[in-house]
């Protein structure tokens, strides 16, 4: 920041902002990579990064104007801005846990506030289960309700995400928890524990209250575009709504899950008493010794898996999708029926072969057409 | 605010005062020029202009944090900000004049602390003050007149009225928890007396 007289005004108007949390500047300072990846990925120079610091940080509940105003204001891609703070605090609370598990100020036991999922390559069912419909479509609809309208129009899931949920998106070849491990160290995130060479299509770490989601950046555009979206659904599913539940129920125990303290007895029965799982922390890497999901396993997948589905081809869509290919079809046999619905499914809202099978099942049978006693 | 940014300057100061994002980089790329001309004399006439030029910086950063200092009625904005710039410059040049005064031979040298600023005496009283306490009935009362509230500033009354003090559960609600503690902590307690404020202002009307 050497140069014209302004500019070294400019530095310490930045400096005197360097330790206020509501300011880019004490974001990006007490970020790992100190705010690095962010800086990178806009191309900013000295000038525009000292800029971005004199920005307030997103209002909660209003990132989507907030960022927008900014990137406006600094005249950079929008959607990169949005990422690039997502990434941003997700590394800093993913530091902050392992600080506070190797000792820093914490608990020993607060890695466990670190959710894995692990999403493998073996071929998972995806259940229609009545019970969380409801609560899938909600959740699809509030979605796209906080992204930009071309994102939306689009429904381009992998921008989106940045828009509508603390969650970062990063795209490694080849992903395996070794490599999602590498890149995290890169950015001074040592993370402990597995590093398995197993390959994976995406792989979910969130803590306090943020996450990444890795996605094997050498999958197939549909088969990508689902696996964001089923990281996305664990995040919100198995990380955010019971972080949300015990902040509203049991505000004290977010130290608990928050991995600043380990929890007292009293808390532990507060806890119980109010439904508040402190069993949040789930390794949802774990698999039976049979190579199936276990029964917690295939639950938390079916949700996920039903958001990835709703958020891609959002029920009344799909439905008027294959009512429209159903007036062709109609004659065919059951399976023949339904692999063509899936057909204009999957080129209509870019989903892999199988999921587009699930959801045009889903549909027809919404259209009274099932398999019939002579398709058996 | 009379000077002829002065209207520019005041629209701007209400929208950083509202919690506009981008309000700060506008004012502190508006206020440099205008802050640092006021002090043109200053800085021709001090041995390290760069010193004059830091205040200023730091003068416009305090401004930029706690905007709800500066009082639109007794003058302008750039004069307010020179004014106390100046008075940064001339506290500083004092110390240095004391400091070379007691100047010893390098071998009895005792390393002293710098003296703090206000700022950073703020900082450490803020580390250690705990947080405001509010009678929750009162907090339970005014909760029912404040419907004006915004969703946020309603919920984090709530919290207060309920007796909360965790200071993460604070900064989760403000989507701060990936910060470090001592950050949360001052955002949670910059919150509560903003509200603890409107609280005051609030019981004054209603009694």
């Amino acid at each position: 920041m050497n140069g014209s007289p302004d500019e070294t005004i400019l530095a310490a108007v930045v400096e005197g902002l360097g330790q206020e949390p509501e300011f880019l500047a004490g974001w990006l300072d007490a970020a790992p990579d100190r705010g690095d990846g962010v800086v990178r990925r806009l191309g900013l120079d000295e000038r525009r990064h000292a800029r971005l610091l004199l920005y307030r940080t997103p209002r909660p509940r209003r990132f989507l104007a907030d960022v927008m105003a900014i990137a406006q204001d600094l005249e950079v891609d929008r959607n990169e801005l949005a990422a690039g703070l997502r990434e941003t605090v997700a590394l800093s609370g993913l530091a902050a846990i392992e600080a506070a598990a190797r000792g820093g100020g914490g608990h020993q036991a607060t890695r466990s506030g670190v959710l894995a999922a692990a999403h493998d390559k073996a071929e998972e069912q995806v259940q229609t289960s009545s019970a969380t419909i409801t609560r899938v479509r909600e959740r699809a609809t509030a979605f796209w309700a906080d992204v930009p309208p071309d994102v939306g129009e689009r429904r381009d899931v992998e921008a989106a995400v940045a828009w509508s949920a603390p969650l970062a998106v990063v795209a490694l070849p080849a992903l395996d928890e070794q490599r999602a491990r590498a890149w995290l160290t890169e950015r001074n995130v040592p993370l402990d524990g597995g590093a398995g060479t197993r390959p994976l299509r995406g792989l979910l770490h969130a803590s306090r209250g943020a996450g990444i989601a890795f996605v094997d950046e050498t999958l197939e555009h549909a088969e990508r575009r689902f696996t964001v979206a089923h990281e996305l659904g664990h995040f919100l599913f198995d990380y955010v709504e019971p972080r949300d539940r015990v902040l509203r129920e049991a505000p004290a125990l977010i130290e608990v899950i928050d991995g600043w303290r380990p929890a007292d007895r009293a808390e532990r029965a507060e806890a119980i008493l109010a439904r508040v799982p402190l069993g949040l922390h789930t390794h949802l890497l774990e698999r039976d010794t049979h190579g199936g999901a276990v029964y917690d396993v295939e639950l938390a997948e079916d949700a996920a898996s039903q958001l990835a589905l709703e958020l891609l081809s959002p029920w009344p869509e799909a439905l008027d999708a294959t009512r429209a290919a159903a007036a062709e079809i109609a004659g065919l046999p059951f399976d023949e029926r339904v692999q063509r619905a899936a057909e204009v499914l999957a080129a209509q809202f870019a989903l892999p072969a199988e999921r587009a099978a699930v959801r045009a099942v889903s549909a027809l049978r919404a259209l009274g057409i099932q398999r019939g006693f002579f398709d058996r | 605010m009379t000077d002829p940014p002065g209207a520019e300057l005041h629209v701007l100061h209400q929208r950083l005062l509202a919690g506009d994002v981008t309000a700060p980089r506008e004012l502190a790329e508006r206020l440099i020029p205008l802050v640092r001309r006021r002090l043109g004399q200053l800085e021709r006439r001090v041995e390290d202009p760069v010193m004059v030029r830091s205040a200023i910086g730091l003068v416009i950063a305090r401004y930029l944090r706690h905007p709800e200092r500066f009082d639109p009625g007794r003058g302008g904005l750039v004069g307010y900000l020179a004014m106390e710039a100046r008075g940064d410059v001339l506290n500083e040049l004092d110390a240095l004049r004391r400091r070379r005064k007691h100047e010893r031979p390098v071998d009895n040298l005792v390393e002293l602390e710098r003296p703090g600023r206000d700022s950073t005496v703020e900082e450490e009283v803020l580390e250690r003050v705990e947080p405001v306490g509010v009678p929750p009935d009162v907090a339970r009362a005014a909760l029912q007149a404040l419907s004006e509230l915004d969703e946020l500033d309603r919920r984090l009354l709530q919290m207060m009225a309920d007796g909360v003090r965790s200071t993460a559960a604070f900064a989760a609600v403000l989507e701060l928890s990936h910060l470090p503690v001592e950050l949360q902590r001052k955002a949670a307690k910059q919150h509560k007396d903003r509200l603890v404020k409107r609280l005051e202002r609030l019981r004054e009307r209603l009694s």
